[in-house]
């Protein structure tokens, strides 16, 4: 008994400092592929029923909605070339380096970590992806969470709301900076060290502030769900409902942030480069430089 | 021998089972009352047989527990390994009693497997302990009677 404890123990230390024990876990893990797949069975067989045995009207007002949709995706589309247009030009001005570029690839939600207080989930995307450990993961809606485990075919995500995980955040309107912890509650993230003078309402927007490095500027974390000011605290407590759907989606975004030098000069030209991702504009446009 | 074999392979059956069912997601409003299977499937073999089933064999489980879950390796391995220690001392009363005083001891040993993991989990990342950590055990005693009539019955037959 007290042997097995401490072999237990000694293993907890090596697996916290080291990087021993990585293979045999990439390799029980793939072991442990097949089982997985298996208890994903009834969700794959009503996915499979949905999407076979759909009546034909269904389908058509489906397809109807996505046209509406597609179309006004489209028109934000524009006003986003219009932003970019203006963004770049305005970072010209303030002599920024570079520019962010974003793309991003789907991942399929995979399994849940067994340990409920854990939130932590397994998206089918791996090192064989490029996925990396400390990526930004999104969904429709807003942050999820990162990357902290990497296997070949399948990488671990912690969820922003993993009472492990904090991320840095700012007021999309005041941009003031502020930091927001898991909680352990899907539906609750909590601020902290809000001082009471701070102007802030129930439903505002916060936005990821990119300090830190880990996660990039601008994705919506969440909305102000709650504010408590305790007469006595020196902190007002702040609840932040998640904008992304951290228990429910099942396709998640893996996001890879490239750095783009802007060329400093020929500001249209470079948006141009910019826009279409076309490597000889840029390249031209540092021949122009030089 | 044949006999000996057979039970092996059921035990080998249960536990894949128990470790299919672990793995389902299922909807997230349930996800903290999901009951520990592998463990109760383990501490129905610890106490039916404890002759062939030890606390290497809990050890060895949790251990894998950890490295399919992704947790630290270790904590479960410890968890399981206290949690079966302590089955191990009830076993003699355990088979005398009723199925219902059975669940409350089941829930009682799964608490104490919980508090275990919990704490490992909290001293290594820190976090807040929350009351759902209770929960499991309650949802344990539904599932074991079930547990223990299924493998029961298996395990009879095998014999």
């Amino acid at each position: 008994m007290l042997v097995l404890l401490a072999l237990a123990l000694a293993l907890l230390f090596v697996d916290r400092n080291t990087r021993w024990l990585e293979p045999t876990r990439t390799w029980i893990d793939s072991a442990a592929q097949p089982l997985r797949w298996l208890s994903n069975t009834p969700s794959n067989v009503a996915k499979w029923s949905d999407q076979n045995l759909l009546s034909r009207s269904e389908l058509v007002a489906d397809n109807q909605r996505l046209k509406t949709e597609v179309l006004v995706l489209k028109g934000e589309v524009q006003r986003v070339v219009d932003l970019s247009v203006e963004n770049a030009r305005l970072r010209n001005l303030l002599s920024a380096r570079e520019l962010l570029k974003t793309r991003v690839l789907v991942a399929e939600l995979i399994g849940v970590s067994t340990m409920p207080l854990r939130h932590q989930v397994t998206v089918n995307r791996g090192a064989r992806d490029g996925v990396f450990v400390g990526q930004a993961v999104l969904d429709g809606d807003g942050l999820m969470g990162q990357v902290i485990a990497v296997d070949n075919d399948r990488s671990q995500v912690m969820l922003i709301s993993d009472a492990r995980h904090a991320i840095p955040v700012q007021i999309a309107e005041f941009g003031t900076r502020l930091i927001a912890e898991g909680t352990g509650d899907y539906q609750r993230l909590q601020l902290r060290h809000v001082p009471p003078t701070l102007n802030i309402k129930e439903h505002d927007l916060l936005l990821s502030s990119g300090l830190g490095g880990r996660f990039p500027a601008g994705y919506p974390v969440g909305r102000v769900a709650t504010i408590e000011r305790k007469s006595g605290q020196d902190f007002v407590e702040v609840t932040v409902l998640p904008t992304a759907q951290l228990n429910r989606s099942r396709h998640l975004l893996l996001l890879f942030t490239e750095v783009n030098p802007i060329p400093h000069s020929g500001v249209s030209s470079s948006i141009d480069s910019d826009i279409d991702g076309d490597i000889n504009n840029n390249e031209r446009d540092k021949a122009d430089v030089d | 021998m044949s006999t000996r074999r057979l039970s092996l392979v059921l035990v080998l059956t249960s536990l894949l089972v128990a470790l299919v069912f672990s793995f389902g997601a299922g909807r997230s409003e349930w996800l903290y009352w999901k009951p520990p299977i592998v463990l109760l499937v383990a501490l129905y073999w610890l106490l039916f047989e404890p002759q062939t089933f030890g606390l290497v064999f809990a050890f060895t489980l949790g251990l894998l527990v950890d490295f399919v879950s992704g947790a630290p390796a270790g904590e479960s391995a410890m968890a399981f390994c206290v949690t079966a220690y302590w089955a191990q001392t009830l076993e003699h009363r355990l088979l005398h009693f009723t199925i219902f005083h059975q669940c409350l001891l089941i829930a009682g040993l799964v608490v104490v497997y919980q508090l275990i993991s919990v704490a490992i989990d909290l001293a290594i990342h820190g976090g807040a302990l929350q009351l759902a950590l209770l929960y499991p055990a309650l949802s344990a005693i539904l599932v074991w009677p079930f547990i223990a009539g299924v493998l029961g019955r298996l395990h009879r037959r095998s014999l």
